[in-house]
């Protein structure tokens, strides 16, 4: 029976690592048998009345794991003390089942529940934020679902509420750009979806605001979203999505349209995620580890042209063939959480098996800068100083900047004498025009010596404002994306490449020494949108060198 | 909006490329105001043609007369993306007064970034055709102005969703009223947006004005390709006819037939085995400005249009029998390329 199970088991497996893993398994089953505490589990999965077969069942927390045969049938080697007692279940299309192992020798059956089959349009979002803390027990008391933060509060409602998912209804910029407004709530202040579609709501809800956008795909204005709605890609929605079919990519498919949204009938719930070991109302989505579940929003094309790539560049990255996904850098374990739910029925877990919900981007300066590495080689030859720089994409798994065409990356080059004098620049590579036009100590460094890395959209035809009015748009560039536009250029560094470029100064021998400073810094928007849109934001520094040249 | 309509009087001058599209573009906008000024106490309008085109050829239904407030109607309606389902499509996002109204596209593309099978054929001199689209299936501009609208590549609305979001916009009972005695209606979408799209006309062109006895308008090769295309050997007139150089006819030149599953044109409606692969015979006036070419958008240029008659089109079971191969020297095509050219209308100076 074991040898037949091993096999069946076996069969399918194709990876090396899950080859390792099935060892894994029969040494924990040696492990037990040799220790007092080892006992054999056996038992059923049904549905109540049928036997299931293929059900994966588990050991909760552990890594012991059988998987039904054709009679619904598991056996399963355990140590009681070291691995508790809930033993779980779960087979695609069902939540997951558990059952507390009381007795020894006792034939088990986990019965599983079926799930609804279909999405339900009226069902009410669960609030992500801590209730207060009477209704909180009031709701325990009853039994009631509350809200996600009352029992997730000091961990994953922490990561997720200071995340950008979260923002991504309200962040201002965001809102600025929705709307074509500036900091200070100047209106007409371009880029501004509202002010080229003044009559259009735009699709951006449908992955800014998806809990909404579900509700009226083309009717959300970002400006009059209530509640839950206005949290964003908040905890409910995504644990609501139990999987991701790409659809052709076009506008209209964006975001939630690529979704199999399954939110549960009345007076029941589920919660979709990365385990088959939390039972009712949970349920294991097996699409929720992968990187797949993230490319609704993080892929897109509007007008017919790829606005967002990175899920696409992962495909494309050797990440994709390794199987490192999304999350594993993005949702990388906190490596200290061990229980995500503590003291409301969450088990100890090992902490490698939680994903945090930090959901690092943009907004994570160090975690961007590690994504890069910079060398710089400074050479002297005769009357000229040969600056190399090898910029590398070392740890992501797409493009270097992605994502949001906006994102962009500035080198600046500087060769200065111990005087503090600049050399004369020679070189050819200079600092494009959306590195911003003005005082280079404000910030703007077009015209200077270095690069910068960006995809950049540009509208090929001059069109029409959206309205009743026959007027022209204001050509911005670069342009944004929600316009007729084209990629004019794109030099982003994709997973693991290395972009080489050289700058040349004019060198005297009294100049020496001279301090070679390379830097390479990140813009979460194009210097002139920014100075538009008057947004004070802070250049992220992701490498910089120094060296002298003697 | 009202600066650029006054009335211009100054003759353009042979002037840089920008300049002349900035031109244009004051040039089209005033056309389209262009009733205004031709207005009388009765609201009656009257349209005058520049030169090169015949004001008895023109089409304008019995039952929808032009009038100064109803080309004006029509022209907000042109603009206006309310017509499309979620208010990010307008007609001009495809019929693109800055590209010859047409896009620049090889194929349109709606609402949603959706690719249409076809290229957005130009507006201009619609006047004096009724048989509308490429395929000619409706037989005049206010049967055609209603289909886009609810196309669900296009603008994928309905007359009921339109009327409803005019409405409940305030900013057009009182024109429907003024123009039609009625409230907002699908009906008077058409007619007005007919009447406007009657307004884009194109002529005075180099061509014109060469016709007119002005020698000079026309570059020495421009008319070395006037002669090749009038010529019973090249024969481009046998289709290209007339002083809007259309038969107003629909003809197999093989164009996309080659394709796995080629566009059958005509036939698509008619099911008559004689307009398989059938398409209009488009205007040349203004091609200049109204790439890439053919129903499919398949010719970049329009020493690629040549070249492609020179070649004689594309084999197919139903070609024309007119299309042939040409045997065209470079300097023939590069002729014909110039006498294209000097098609393009300059004639709005004189609205």
């Amino acid at each position: 029976m074991r040898q037949k199970t091993l096999l069946v088991v076996l069969i399918p497996m194709f990876s090396v690592g899950l080859i390792i893993f099935a060892s894994l398994f029969t040494l924990e089953e040696l492990n037990a048998s040799e220790s007092g505490d080892a006992t054999v589990v056996i038992g059923t999965v049904t549905d109540g009345k049928n036997p299931l077969a293929h059900a994966v069942v588990k050991i909760a927390t552990t890594t012991i794991t059988d998987t039904t045969d054709e009679h619904g049938r598991f056996r399963l080697a355990y140590n009681k003390n070291a691995n508790g007692t809930l033993l779980t279940a779960w087979k695609e299309g069902y939540y997951n089942g558990g059952v507390e192992i009381k007795e020894k020798n006792v034939e088990l059956e986990i019965v599983l529940t079926l799930l609804s089959d279909k999405d339900n349009p009226n069902y009410q979002w669960v609030d992500p934020a801590p209730s207060f803390v009477l209704k909180r027990y009031a709701l325990a008391l009853l039994n009631k679902v509350s809200n996600c933060g009352d029992c997730h509060a000091s961990i994953i409602y922490e990561q997720w509420r200071n995340n950008g998912h979260a923002q991504s209804a309200t962040n201002p910029r965001f809102m600025d750009l929705y709307n074509g407004t500036d900091v200070d709530g100047n209106a007409g202040m371009h880029p501004g979806f509202r002010l080229d579609y003044p009559h259009s709501n735009g699709n951006c809800s449908n992955c800014h605001a998806p809990a909404a956008a579900v509700r009226n795909m083309i009717g959300v204005d970002m400006n009059k979203l209530e509640g839950v709605e206005k949290l964003g890609v908040s905890c409910d929605f995504c644990h609501k999505v139990k999987d991701v079919h790409l659809r052709e990519n076009m506008s209209i498919n964006s975001g939630i349209m690529h979704m199999d949204l399954r939110r549960p009938p009345e007076n029941h719930q589920v919660f979709f995620g990365p385990y088959t070991d939390v039972p009712h109302p949970d349920a294991f989505a097996p699409t929720i580890s992968k990187s797949l579940y993230c490319a609704p929003c993080h892929q897109g094309s509007f007008w017919g042209v790829p606005i967002y790539e990175s899920y696409s560049e992962w495909l494309a990255s050797p990440y994709a063939a390794k199987g490192i996904t999304c999350q594993n850098c993005h949702m990388h374990p906190d490596s200290v959480t061990t229980n995500f739910a503590p003291g409301r029925g969450g088990l100890e877990r090992d902490p490698k098996t939680i994903p945090s919900h930090f959901d690092f981007g943009s907004r994570d300066s160090a975690f961007l800068a590690s994504s890069v590495k910079m060398e710089t080689i400074g050479k002297t030859d005769d009357d000229s100083l040969r600056v190399n720089v090898a910029i590398t994409n070392t740890t992501a798994g797409h493009h270097v900047p992605t994502d949001q065409p906006m994102r962009n990356l500035i080198l600046l080059v500087r060769a200065t004498t111990a005087q503090g004098k600049e050399l004369v620049y020679s070189g050819e590579n200079t600092i494009p025009y959306w590195g911003g036009s003005g005082d280079p100590a404000d910030g703007n460094y077009e015209g200077l010596p270095g690069k910068g890395f960006a995809k950049i959209l540009f509208e090929r035809n001059p069109q029409y404002v959206s309205s009743s009015k026959s007027e022209l748009q204001t050509q911005i560039s670069p342009s944004p994306q929600w316009r007729i536009i084209n990629i004019q250029s794109d030099n982003r560094i994709p997973a693991l490449a290395t972009d080489h470029s050289v700058y040349n100064f004019h060198i005297r021998t009294e100049d020496l020494p001279v301090t070679l400073q390379t830097e390479l810094i990140y813009r979460r928007t194009f210097k002139n949108w920014a100075t538009m849109k008057k947004w004070n934001l802070k250049d992220i520094v992701l490498a910089k060198n120094i060296t002298t040249i003697r | 909006m009202h600066g650029v309509r006054t009335k211009m009087t100054t003759p353009i001058q042979s002037t840089t490329q920008s300049l002349q599209f900035i031109l244009l573009l004051s040039v089209l906008f005033l056309m389209a105001g262009c009733g205004e000024n031709h207005t009388s106490q009765s609201g009656k309008y009257s349209l005058t043609l520049p030169l090169g085109l015949d004001s008895t050829a023109q089409y304008i239904p019995a039952d929808n007369p032009m009038t100064a407030a109803k080309i004006e109607l029509g022209r907000k309606l042109f603009f206006d993306a309310r017509l499309s389902l979620d208010g990010t499509v307008s007609c001009a996002t495809c019929h693109n007064p800055s590209l010859g109204f047409s896009d620049g596209r090889a194929r349109a593309m709606g609402i949603y970034g959706q690719e249409f099978k076809r290229s957005a054929p130009t507006l201009i001199n619609r006047l004096f055709s009724k048989d509308q689209f490429w395929d000619g299936r409706v037989k005049s501009l206010e049967e055609q102005a209603p289909q886009p609208i609810q196309n669900e590549l296009e603008m994928r609305n309905t007359p009921e969703n339109v009327e409803r979001t005019l409405k409940a916009s305030g900013e057009y009972q009182e024109d429907f009223q003024q123009v039609f005695g009625t409230d907002v209606s699908m009906d008077g979408i058409a007619k007005a947006i007919a009447a406007f799209e009657r307004t884009l006309v194109s002529g005075n062109s180099p061509y014109d004005k060469f016709k007119a006895g002005e020698t000079t308008a026309l570059t020495e090769s421009a008319r070395r390709g006037l002669t090749l295309f009038e010529s019973d050997r090249v024969n481009c007139v046998k289709c290209h006819t007339g002083f809007n150089f259309t038969d107003e006819k629909f003809h197999n030149n093989g164009t996309g037939q080659d394709q796995p599953q080629p566009d059958l044109g005509r036939f698509e409606q008619t099911k008559n085995d004689s307009d398989r692969g059938v398409f209009k015979t488009p205007t040349l006036r203004d091609m200049s400005r109204t790439a890439p070419y053919m129903h499919d958008g398949s010719l970049r240029t329009l020493m690629d249009v040549i070249n492609f008659y020179n070649k004689g089109g594309i084999p197919n079971q139903h070609l024309s029998k007119h299309m042939r191969p040409l045997n065209l020297t470079e300097e023939q095509r590069t002729d014909l390329v110039a006498f294209l050219r000097a098609l393009s209308g300059t004639n709005t100076l004189d609205f």
